[in-house]
Formats: C-alpha cells, sequence, structure tokens
C-alpha cells in the first residue's frame, strides 16, 4: 500500500510555511542505506584493484545527498522552464558525438570537452525524463494515447528523418540486402533506395494536399514519438544498445503511465514483435547479436561473448543462502569477475552476502521506489507526478536490467545499478533524482 | 494548447495529485515494480539454492587449479646394482620471445612522457650505432626538459623499469633525458649478455634469435630453449645475472633428465625415451601423460614403461582470473587440508646384465655390426647382451638434431636395429647340434654310427659338397662336430625329414619368440614340410639337406641360439630370457622378485651327449674349427689367460653364406672381398666345458669366418665372467708348457686353425 498520509515516513523540518506539508525525506533515507551497503560493498569489490576506492564514493553519496537536498529545497517547477532547452542542448551534444566523437572500442560515445571526457547519452536520461514529464503533463487525451496520437503519421519529422538517412546511408543503402526472414524474401539495396524515394514523395504529395487544405499546424512539426526516437536512434548509432534501451524503456514507462488505449498497446506489441525480427536479421551488429545469442545461453561461450554473464552467474550462485562472507568471495577477490565495482557489483554482494543480501537490497530498491511513487501520487500538478513517475522509472529500470544482466536473465549491456556502482555521475544523477522526488514531495497538494 | 491551460486551471483550483491519475494507477505501478523485483528475488533463489552445488563447483574450479606434482622415474641397475639409467637435474636456458625487452615500445613511452617528437625507431637505432664503441659517451635523446615533463618520464621510467636511460642535469641548467648504449635494454643486449655467461662466441646465438624473431601470436609466449643442460659455472653465471635483473625475457630453469650413465653401453637393451607426441597424447592421457612427458620407446625403457613409470602427485593452488599463483593465508584456507598428493617414485629395475660382462663383449667386438648374448645357463638370466653399432640414448633421448638423427637413419649397418632380436641370421654350423640332437633323439644315429664322408652328398642328380671337398672318411658323432663334416649333416638331415628337423629345432625354441620382454623380437623360422608345400606346391626331400647344416630355410636370432644353447648345455631346460632379477623402490627394498621362468624341460637323448659336448670341446683345441682363439695370441693375451686360468671351453663355429659366389672361385680372403657380401659369422660357446655355466654367442655380419672374429669375443666375455669368479692366469713357473700339436691336415681347409673356410665350407 502507498503511504497515504499527510506526513510521509519521515517529514523535514526544511519546510517552510509557504510549501505545504515539508519534504518526506523517506526516499532519502532508503537510498542512503543503499548507498551505505553500496560502499561497504564496493571496499569489497574493489579490495584488490583500488583499496581506496569506496571512501571516493563515500565523498560522492555525502555529495549526493547535500544535491539532493538542495533541489528538494528547490521549487521542482523550475525544471519545466528548463527541460526542453536541456534537452535541445543535449541532443546538439548527442549530434557532436556521432560527428566529433572519440571512439574507444569501436562506439563512439564520449565528447571530449576541454579537460573532461562527457557522455552525452547519460544525461540525456534525465533531459528526457524533464522533456516527457513536461509535454505529457501538457497533454491529456482522455481514455489514454493511441498509436495515432503519439506518431502522427503525417508530420514532418518522418521524411526529414527518411531523407536524411538516405543522404547519410545512400551507399550503405545501396550495398545492403533486406532479408525478410521466414518467406525467404530479399531485397536489393537498389530497390530499397527507390522505395524510401517514392515513399518520400508520396509522403510530400499528401503533405503538401494536407497543408493547402488545413494550413500548417505547428505541432505537424514534431511527433510526441520523436522526442524519444530522435535521442535513442542517436544513441543506437554510436552504438550503444544499453543507454538506448534505458533511454527507450523510461520514456515509454512515462507514456503508458499516462495511459494508452487498449488497442494501441496491443498494436504497438505486434510492430515491436516484427519489428526485431527485422532489426534481427538486417540492423543488428554481429557482436550485438552474439550478446544476445550469449544471454540466452551463457554457458555456450563461457570464456569468450559469455564470460561475463558466465562468472557473474557463477559468483552469484557460488554465494549460496549466507554468502561467502564480506571480503571472502573467490570471484570477486581473485578477480574472475570483471567491472566488479561498476557494472557487476551487484554479484559481489550476491557472492559475499548470499540470497539474504540480494533479497534485501531488492527489498530495499522496492521500499525507494514505492516512496517515489507515493510521492508522485500526491504532488500537487501533473507535471509533478510525471516527473516523479520519470525518476521511479528512471531508478527502476536501472536495477531490473542490471539484477538481471547480472544474473543471466537479461543480456548483457552496460548498465550501472543506482547507488551501488562506482561512480560519482551516477550517484549524482540518482540523488539529483531523489531530489526531484523531495521538491515533488515538498509542495504537494493537501 | 488546452490541454495545457487546463493543468493550468486544476493547479490555481488547488486540486492535484490523486484526482488527476486514479489512485489505481499508482497501486498499479508499486505493483509492477514489485512484481519485476520480485521475480529477481525468485531468480536469485534459482541461483543460489537451487543452483549453487553446481555453480560453487564452478566457482572452485574457477580458483583451483591442480598442479602436477612430478614423480620420479625408476632407475635402471646391473646385477650389482650399478647405475645404467638414472635421472639427473638439467639447468636448461629458455628464451620467451613477448617478454624480452622491447627498446621501441619502451623508447615510445618513455619519448611520449617527455613530450620528445623524435620517432621511437630512430632514437634506439642511434643508441644501437654506439654499442661496442670504447668509452662510450650517453647518447642525449633529449635537453632542456621542462619541469613537468621530468616528473612524467621519471614516472614512464619508473614504470617501464627500462635500464639504461636516465635523467640528468643539462649543461644550461635543464634536465637531459640520455641513455647508455651498453646498459639499454634491448633484445640484443640481452643475447649478447647470454653469449656471454654462457661462454659463446659472438653471434653464436643467431640461431635463437632468428627462431625468436619468427615467433608469431600467442607463440611470444612458448619459451625457447636456449641451452640445456648448463655446466656448473656457466649456470652459476647465468642464474646470478637473471637474478641481478640483466637477463630480461630469459629464464634459467631446473628440469630433470633421463641420464644414462655408461653412454651407449648397452644401448639396445635399455632403449631410450623420448617425448610423447601429439597425436598419441589422447590415448595416453587417461593413464597420467601430459604434453610434454617423455616415455619409454625402445628396450626395457618401452617394455617396463609401466613399471618405471610413477604416479603423478597433484597439487590444489590457489589462482586468479590471470593464473597467478596466490600463496597466502586466504590462498590456504581455501584449500582445506588435501592440497597436497605426493608423487608415487617408479620402480628401480635390478637387472640380470653384469656390466662387467657387457663391457667387456662391447669393447672386444671385432667387427662393424652384430651381436653377442650371454646367458647364464642354470637360470636362463641374460649377463650381457649387444648389438652393434649402437647409439647413445642420451643423445637420442634429448633433443636430436636433425643431422644426428639422419645419420643413424640413414646408416646402412642399421644401428636402430637391436641385432640380438630383431634381426635374423642363418645360423650356419651352430645348427649341427640341434640336427645331431634330432638324430639321436630319433635313433637315425648312435654315438658310435659313422656316416662316410666323399666330400659330398649326393641325391639323384644333386650334389651337395662338403667343405672339404677330399672328404672326412667316415666320420662319427663327436668329430663331425670337431671338424664340421657337412656331408655327415646333409645325410643326417636327409634321413630326418624336414618336419623332425624342425619339430626338434622348435623344442630347442629355434624358430619361435623367446619370450624375452623387449620390443620388437622376430620369431626366425626352421621351416617344415609344410612350409615347402606353402611355398613351392610340393615337398621334396632334398630341401632339408641344407636347413641340416643351418643354411637355407633356417634363420635364427642371437638370443634364440643362444637360449638353445644353454639349454643343451644344461640338460634340458629352456628357459626364457630373464632380464630383470627383480624391482625395487627408491630405497633398495625389493618389491617384486622375478624369478627364472622355465619354457619347458627338453628330453635329451641319453645316449651321446656326451660326444656331442666333447666334440664341441674339440673344437676349440687344435684341429677344431675355432682353435685360434686358444692358440693364437689375438686379442694379445686373451688365449694364452684361457689356456692358463684353467677355464675350458666349448663351442662351434658357424658360417652364415650372405652370397653364393661362383663354384669356381675356391678361397677368397675376407677381405678382399666387398664388404656386404661376405659371410656372417657365428661363434656359440660355452664355460667351463665340464659343468657349464655361461653360453655366449657372438654374431659378427659379415664376419667372414667365425673362429677368427667372433669366438675371440666370446671368449673375452668368458675371461670376464671367470675372472670375476676369482680364476686369473697362473704365475709363469706353473704354467704347463703346451705346445700346439701338428694338426693332421684333416683337410686343406682345417688344416689351419683359423684358416678362413673353403668357398663351399659348410654350404
Amino acid at each position: 500500500m502507498i503511504a497515504r498520509g499527510e506526513y510521509g515516513l519521515l517529514s523535514s523540518s526544511l519546510s517552510s510555511s509557504s510549501r505545504q506539508g515539508g519534504m518526506d525525506l523517506t526516499p532519502l533515507f532508503f537510498a542512503l542505506v543503499i548507498a551505505t551497503i553500496g560502499v561497504v560493498n564496493i571496499s569489497s569489490a574493489a579490495q584488490v584493484t583500488a583499496p581506496t576506492l569506496y571512501l571516493y564514493q563515500a565523498t560522492w553519496v555525502a555529495f549526493g545527498a547535500v544535491v539532493a537536498l538542495v533541489i528538494g529545497r528547490w521549487d521542482y517547477r523550475n525544471l519545466e522552464q528548463v527541460a526542453y532547452p536541456l534537452y535541445v542542448v543535449v541532443l546538439v551534444l548527442l549530434v557532436l558525438v556521432l560527428w566529433k566523437g572519440r571512439a574507444i572500442l569501436g562506439a563512439k560515445r564520449w565528447l571530449a570537452v576541454g579537460p573532461i571526457n562527457i557522455q552525452p547519452s547519460e544525461p540525456m536520461k534525465l533531459a528526457l525524463i524533464l522533456t516527457m514529464a513536461r509535454y505529457l503533463a501538457a497533454w491529456e487525451v482522455p481514455g489514454g494515447y493511441t498509436l495515432r496520437d503519439l506518431f502522427r503519421p503525417l508530420n514532418l519529422s518522418r521524411p526529414l528523418g527518411a531523407v536524411a538517412a538516405i543522404v547519410v546511408k545512400w551507399e550503405k543503402i545501396g550495398a545492403a540486402t533486406l532479408v525478410i526472414p521466414g518467406v525467404g524474401w530479399q531485397v536489393s539495396g537498389g530497390t530499397i533506395r527507390t522505395l524510401l524515394l517514392v515513399l518520400v514523395l508520396a509522403w510530400l504529395l499528401v503533405a503538401v494536399f494536407k497543408v493547402v487544405r488545413q494550413g500548417f499546424p505547428p505541432r505537424s512539426l514534431v511527433a510526441p514519438i520523436d522526442i524519444i526516437a530522435v535521442p535513442v536512434v542517436l544513441i543506437l548509432v554510436q552504438p550503444d544498445l544499453g543507454t538506448a534501451s534505458i533511454n527507450l524503456v523510461i520514456s515509454l514507462s512515462m507514456v503508458l503511465f499516462c495511459g494508452m488505449k487498449p488497442v494501441s498497446v496491443i498494436i504497438a506489441a505486434v510492430f515491436s514483435v516484427v519489428g526485431s525480427v527485422v532489426a534481427w536479421f538486417n540492423v543488428l551488429k554481429p557482436y550485438q547479436k552474439k550478446r544476445v545469442l550469449t544471454f540466452l545461453d551463457p554457458e555456450a561461450d563461457a570464456l569468450g561473448a559469455g564470460y561475463h554473464a558466465n562468472q557473474s552467474m557463477i559468483a552469484i550462485g557460488s554465494g549460496g543462502t549466507d554468502g561467502k562472507g564480506f571480503k571472502a568471495g573467490t570471484q570477486t577477490q581473485l578477480s574472475f569477475l570483471p567491472e566488479n565495482h561498476t557494472d557487476f557489483v551487484f554479484s559481489v554482494l550476491g557472492e559475499e552476502w548470499g540470497l539474504f543480501g540480494g533479497a534485501v537490497l531488492l527489498i530495499l530498491f522496492f521500499a525507494l521506489l514505492w516512496a517515489g511513487i507515493s510521492i508522485a501520487s500526491r504532488a500537487r500538478d501533473r507535471f509533478g507526478t510525471l516527473l516523479s513517475v520519470g525518476v521511479a522509472s528512471f531508478i527502476f529500470w536501472h536495477v531490473f536490467i542490471n539484477v538481471g544482466m547480472v544474473t543471466g536473465t537479461l543480456p548483457v549491456v552496460g548498465v550501472t545499478l543506482p547507488l551501488m556502482s562506482y561512480g560519482g555521475s551516477s550517484v549524482i544523477a540518482i540523488m539529483g533524482g531523489i531530489g526531484v522526488w523531495l521538491s515533488v514531495s515538498n509542495r504537494r497538494a493537501r | 494548447m488546452s490541454a495545457r491551460r487546463r493543468v493550468h486551471v486544476v493547479v490555481a483550483l488547488g486540486i492535484g495529485g490523486d484526482r488527476q491519475f486514479g489512485r489505481v494507477r499508482f497501486r498499479v505501478l508499486t505493483a509492477v515494480a514489485g512484481v519485476a523485483l520480485a521475480f529477481l528475488v525468485v531468480r536469485l533463489y534459482v541461483l543460489q539454492v537451487k543452483r549453487h552445488q553446481e555453480l560453487r563447483q564452478k566457482s572452485e574450479s574457477n580458483f583451483i587449479q591442480l598442479r602436477r606434482v612430478a614423480h620420479e622415474r625408476g632407475m635402471i641397475r646391473d646385477r650389482e646394482r650399478r647405475v645404467l639409467a638414472e635421472n639427473r637435474p638439467s639447468h636448461d636456458v629458455f628464451v620467451t620471445p613477448a617478454f624480452l625487452p622491447d627498446a621501441r615500445a619502451m623508447l615510445a613511452r618513455v619519448l611520449g612522457a617527455a613530450g620528445v617528437a623524435r620517432a621511437p625507431r630512430e632514437v634506439a637505432d642511434a643508441i644501437q650505432k654506439r654499442v661496442g664503441e670504447k668509452d662510450v659517451a650517453p647518447v642525449v635523446i633529449a635537453t632542456g626538459l621542462s619541469p613537468s615533463a621530468v616528473t612524467a618520464t621519471r614516472a614512464a621510467l619508473e614504470a617501464t623499469q627500462v635500464a639504461g636511460l636516465d635523467l640528468v642535469p643539462g649543461d644550461n641548467g635543464g634536465t637531459d633525458l640520455v641513455a647508455y648504449p651498453h646498459d639499454f635494454a634491448t633484445a640484443a643486449l640481452v643475447f649478447r649478455r647470454l653469449e656471454h655467461v654462457l661462454d659463446l662466441p659472438e653471434g653464436g646465438l643467431a640461431e635463437v634469435r632468428k627462431e625468436v624473431a619468427r615467433a608469431r601470436g600467442l607463440n611470444r609466449f612458448v619459451p625457447i630453449m636456449v641451452k640445456q643442460n648448463l655446466p656448473w659455472d656457466a649456470y652459476a653465471r647465468a642464474s646470478h645475472a637473471a637474478s641481478m635483473g640483466e637477463l630480461p625475457g630469459a629464464d634459467v630453469t631446473g628440469s630433470v633428465v633421463r641420464r644414462y650413465r655408461e653412454g651407449a653401453l648397452a644401448a639396445h637393451l635399455l632403449g631410450y625415451m623420448n617425448e610423447v607426441g601429439a597425436q598419441e597424447l589422447g590415448e595416453l592421457e587417461p593413464q597420467g601423460y601430459l604434453r610434454g612427458d617423455y616415455m619409454g620407446r625402445r628396450g626395457l625403457e618401452r617394455s617396463y614403461e609401466r613399471t618405471l613409470r610413477g604416479k603423478d602427485g597433484q597439487e590444489k593452488v590457489v589462482v586468479d582470473a590471470k593464473g597467478r599463483r596466490l600463496n597466502d593465508d586466504r590462498a590456504r584456507s581455501l584449500l582445506g587440508d588435501d592440497a597436497r598428493v605426493e608423487a608415487t617414485p617408479g620402480q628401480t629395475l635390478v637387472l640380470a646384465l653384469d656390466m662387467d660382462l657387457q663391457r667387456a663383449a662391447e669393447e672386444s667386438f671385432r667387427g662393424r655390426a652384430g651381436a653377442v648374448v650371454a646367458v647364464d645357463v642354470a637360470t636362463g638370466s641374460i649377463l650381457a647382451l649387444a648389438s652393434f653399432p649402437d647409439y647413445d640414448p642420451n643423445v637420442v633421448s634429448g633433443r636430436m638434431t636433425a643431422a644426428e638423427k639422419r645419420a643413424l637413419d640413414l646408416d646402412p649397418l642399421q644401428p636402430w636395429i637391436n641385432k640380438a632380436i630383431q634381426q635374423h641370421y642363418a645360423p650356419g654350423s651352430t645348427f649341427k647340434l640341434f640336427t645331431a640332437l634330432a638324430g639321436l633323439l630319433e635313433s637315425r644315429i648312435g654315438p658310435d654310427s659313422v656316416l662316410p664322408c666323399p666330400g659330398f652328398f649326393q641325391l639323384g642328380r644333386t650334389t651337395w659338397r662338403c667343405f672339404n671337398r677330399f672328404g672326412h672318411g667316415g666320420v662319427a658323432l663327436q668329430k663331425s662336430i670337431q671338424v664340421s663334416c657337412d656331408a655327415y649333416y646333409y645325410r643326417l638331415g636327409y634321413n630326418l625329414g624336414a618336419d623332425l628337423l624342425s619339430q626338434h629345432a622348435h623344442e630347442f625354441g629355434l624358430g619361435e619368440k623367446t619370450g624375452v620382454p623387449l620390443d620388437g623380437e622376430i620369431s626366425g623360422l626352421v621351416a617344415d614340410e609344410n612350409y615347402y608345400v606353402t611355398r613351392f606346391g610340393s615337398y621334396q626331400g632334398g630341401y632339408v639337406v641344407n636347413n641340416a647344416i643351418g643354411q637355407g630355410d633356417v634363420v635364427l636370432t642371437p638370443l634364440q641360439l643362444a637360449m638353445g644353447y644353454a639349454a643343451i648345455v644344461n640338460g634340458g631346460m629352456l628357459y626364457e630370457p630373464r632380464l630383470v632379477l627383480r624391482t625395487e623402490d627408491k630405497e633398495g627394498r625389493v618389491l617384486h622378485e622375478h624369478p627364472p621362468r622355465l619354457r619347458r624341460k627338453i628330453t635329451l637323448p641319453a645316449a651321446g651327449m656326451k660326444e656331442v659336448l666333447t666334440g664341441m670341446s674339440e673344437v676349440v683345441k687344435p684341429g677344431g674349427t675355432a682353435a685360434g682363439v686358444m692358440w693364437k695370441d689375438d686379442p694379445p693375451g686373451l688365449g694364452l689367460w684361457l689356456r692358463t686360468a684353467g677355464v675350458a671351453i666349448g663351442g662351434k663355429t658357424g658360417t652364415a653364406q650372405v652370397a653364393r659366389l661362383s663354384k669356381s672361385v675356391q678361397h677368397v680372403e675376407a677381405a678382399k672381398t666387398e664388404y656386404l657380401l661376405r659371410d656372417h659369422a657365428w661363434f656359440a660357446g660355452f664355460a667351463p666345458a665340464e659343468a657349464p655355466e655361461i653360453v655366449v654367442v657372438t654374431l659378427t655380419e659379415h664376419g667372414g669366418f667365425g673362429g677368427s672374429t667372433s669366438a675371440p669375443v666370446s671368449a673375452a666375455v668368458m675371461r670376464a665372467y671367470f675372472e670375476k669368479k676369482g680364476f686369473h692366469a697362473r704365475p709363469e713357473r706353473d704354467r704347463v708348457r703346451v705346445v700346439p700339436q701338428p694338426v693332421a691336415p684333416a683337410g686343406a681347409a682345417a688344416a689351419v686353425p683359423d684358416a678362413p673356410p673353403v668357398v663351399d665350407a659348410e654350404d
């Protein structure tokens, strides 16, 4: 049950009379409990490679808590004004990354800005949450959105995207062959090019006809789905499947929270299945396919692509019910577990603290999410609710994908575990999200 | 923008939260999150409870590595426990290409840190050029480095541990980066130092350097042998240099190698070992063989492989993901108590072989190729077993060069073959004894039966000549042996027929394997009627005539002949050749006795044995075919020793014809015949004549005449045997002066004791 009182578990004295109710510090409390476990866990995980790393993490957590409180005191409605400009700026950075980014291991994800490297796909998550919250808050459709509402088939972004793709990938498309699985059809690159051009021309004709008849409404420019699709595609081509998926599922969660017509959900589901089959044969790069295949059977390639997942499952499984004890995990301490203080930090916990430790952590995450959703439910306005839901979905998907990946349930993609994985920017991002919750709770409805 | 306006209205009215999104929606949201996280908990339960055992084992096999504790192979000793084969530590030097200093890579890193824009290759060449000059001044790589560059360079120097580069104060107050050419670590420097410590000339390791340069990919991590079995001083220098860090990429390691202490002595009997091949490994792995293991390939090393080979032990060690061994308290606590299972050493073989007899056989051998076998007649123990030419098993077991191997492979005298068991020869006259015994047993002759020798034996239109073409006259059994009359045996053999002759020869173990525990023994042949029926379609009485004198279709191995002779002189006990007396453990405690094994008891003829043995004793006496061994001073001293020590020997010579020469040629000096066309020379002897203890059979391939080439070898082995038993040549004054009797010219060939026989002899 959602805590529904006037006050949450903890109420802050920071609240003033002008802000109704005062701050609900429950999420910050749970966040700090989780982060403390995280620091202790990192002290074991990085014992061999970087014995003092946990101190840095502790510092980041402390700093993050301050950030959360500062944001909490701030009026979240300011964020509504920030949302679109921030989104545009990050989008520009994403384009820049493709153009001028630093390639590391074949993927262009980093942008050198003076002395520091930034990875625009990470702030994009926050920018998307803000933008979606603002957009969806202002856009209500009784009975839920339909696919038609979301896609607006005739808006301008579709032909623009198609033209952009054709221009950029002209050569590649020409060389490619589209395979339609099952029926054994093959469509040559030249045919695809022709088809695309015909489609663009057809669209132009229809659009011109429509504009002549109805005028040019500004919302024809951008469909709601484009807010999500453009950054996701930009991240996908870096390539970074993990972050692209995270951005996608966070945004879609927010859309689904607002509600969609059941028929549209079913149609969307059918299309995504068909789409993923076509993507499998045509879009995914071999290493991505390998990851997915490995996820389906990690032990098939235990020394190659399945190494991470396999070692992680061994770590967790060998922990048993009670775990091997703090700093006594052999997988962790003997370096069999890769990335053990970042992406695979949960495996360390599972190995050393067993089912007990893992379950407690997941329960704490649930408590955190519950507290956040509770705040969302009591928000003063639609924007506040959606913002809180966005943060909750941000945390939820990180937890679900990360733990799913280290337990061999989901493919291995680079997704951190909130407040547990080492990393300043990750901690600050989550704590910023918690701060948003605090801010929403600070100004909640009576 | 009506929606947006409505939101503002709603906010203005103070209505929010639940009233905008139904309460159910938040409950659903919470429930979805709860179910998803519960699903993860279930997944954890599956991994940590259901699959715990399996995954815990996997985690253990991750970090616990089983390392082998190598066993020690059993030694091989002679009957007096003197060491023939042992295991000795060997100190070897290896280089691993991947770990040799890579000058360019190190320079690239240091130059990068110093911010010097010079190509590493060019700098390396500049340094290299100065090597070899005397009093080399440091090569200045860069001058006037900035303080930050100095800090970065120092860090890089420390991180790379590169020798021969240094930062020194420069002329104008700045800091210079300099290189000392003679210390700058390059692969070339390492090899120069190796050549120095190993006492090799400059460029002596060129071959190894080429091999290093050829290594690619993972092969760069495979150590390449530089030198095996270092002498102690080189080992001391090399390990010192290595411990001082002067030889990066080179390792001085110890291993155990099989060592045959006496070199080529008894090489064919001992055999040799070499590395297990990649294709055998699949089959041998279940038996505990690993890549790089050696196994016995020939001789005792092969046939007693299971006895000599011990069992490897096992040690559990904790390793990390990079395979590095950890040996701290945590590692020990992870291992528990049974971390080490000791190896079981192999058993030591104590042979019947007597090193002194073996050495006597090998040192006195007078041909280029052949075999010597000495048997203790009472037990069938092999006291000596030699084959010529031989090879050094130390060389063969180690890393033989291609040239060494080719030389052995292509040698026409076939050094690989153990001629005592792996090659058969026509026994010549040595076989006549078995014909005689068959005749006695089948009552075709009595001890005193006299058969005529007109100098030939005629059957229909075919004539077989006795080597004495004037004929021996009437010959009885004893004389037939003493003078080796062919006609006597032609007649007797014809009388017996192929089946009876073959049957009795097989009784003595001829024409069949002796069962000696060595690889590759062949059976030889004593043809029976069936053989001819198979070969020619029918049997003719004349086929057996040649066989009766040990020519034709009779071929034997020297070992068969020795075992057969032993059975004649010991009263009919045919033993299996006994090579191993017992096996012992490392401390010399007896593990298993290997008692003599009797193959069968042969019934010897009741009458006639005395004549047979006396006839053989007469062979070395004046008038016998091997009289020269006693009376000719060749080798010096042997005949005198035998005459004066009181050791009477008996025996039989044999000459096996290799090529049939034209009948018109009557007398051919062995030395004048092409080597490969000369006859094989046999001598099968025993001693003491009155109560035989030892049989020594000598075969000299292409030795010409047995009495002069083979008999002295057998006699020398016997001398060694009796010397050990305390026999010695009597002082001059005690000697009975024996003057050789002028021999009655019974025949032209036999007149001179060691005269080469007439070509037809014993044909």
